[in-house]
């Protein structure tokens, strides 16, 4: 298979944003919660540690899959793949 | 409902197949939403009028499983595609409202708080879970 040098830009662009956001996802997952016990400090009446299991990376998982799509649709535009709708 | 299904050799474009579907949907999901609410009324009027608990609760199960049986029937189709996905054709909103009610139902209200009382800290991996595979299903 024939791949064009825009295909390739668009490949490597991609995998770049998802290592970005795999990441972070990582991260907020387990990085935080490998910490737990020292990152134990009042956020607004809760342990941060907790706050970040019960609700901050949640938020953060909203986040990046709004953002991956929203990137991943300007560069289908940018690179003619877009799908038709 | 299999009226609406994509016919390979229809004149119409691709486009307008999808906007006819999805116009057929909002109106189906309308219906539905407002079945379901006359519904609850006319439960709640005849609780009034003395409907004995049971019988509301026979009377809320039989016509719940009616409905779904016969919205199987009016779909019913042999294409994989069809069948597993709806042909890949609903729109995003009415999919991520599938996938709330998913997680808004007795699993969360009930399982998830008592899971979260009894284990603590480690419990919010269960949370974390949900979203986040979302979150790897998304990415890859």
């Amino acid at each position: 298979m024939q791949v064009s040098e825009n295909h390739q830009r668009y490949w490597s662009k991609n995998l770049r944003i998802t290592a970005i956001l795999l990441s972070i996802w990582f991260v907020v997952t387990f990085v935080v919660s490998y910490f737990a016990r020292d990152l134990s400090f009042n956020f607004f009446g809760w342990p941060f540690s907790f706050w970040i299991g019960a609700q901050g990376s949640l938020l953060v998982y909203l986040a990046i899959i709004g953002y991956y799509a929203y990137y991943m649709n300007k560069l289908d535009q940018e690179h003619g793949v877009a799908e038709e709708e | 409902m299999a009226g609406l299904s994509f016919e390979p050799n229809s004149a119409v474009s691709n486009k307008e197949a999808n906007e006819a579907f999805k116009k057929g949907l909002n109106k189906i999901y309308g219906w539905y939403t407002g079945g379901f609410m006359a519904f609850v009324i006319v439960l709640a009027i005849a609780e009034q009028m003395g409907l004995s608990r049971a019988a509301i609760g026979l009377v809320f199960l039989l016509a719940t499983v009616a409905l779904y049986a016969g919205i199987g029937i009016m779909s019913r189709t042999n294409d994989a595609a069809e069948y597993y996905v709806a042909g890949r054709r609903v729109p995003a909103v009415y999919n991520g409202m599938a996938t709330g009610a998913d997680w808004m139902s007795a699993a969360s209200f009930i399982g998830m708080a008592g899971t979260l009382y009894l284990t603590g800290y480690g419990g919010l991996a269960f949370i974390m879970g949900w979203t986040g595979g979302y979150c790897l299903v998304a990415l890859f």
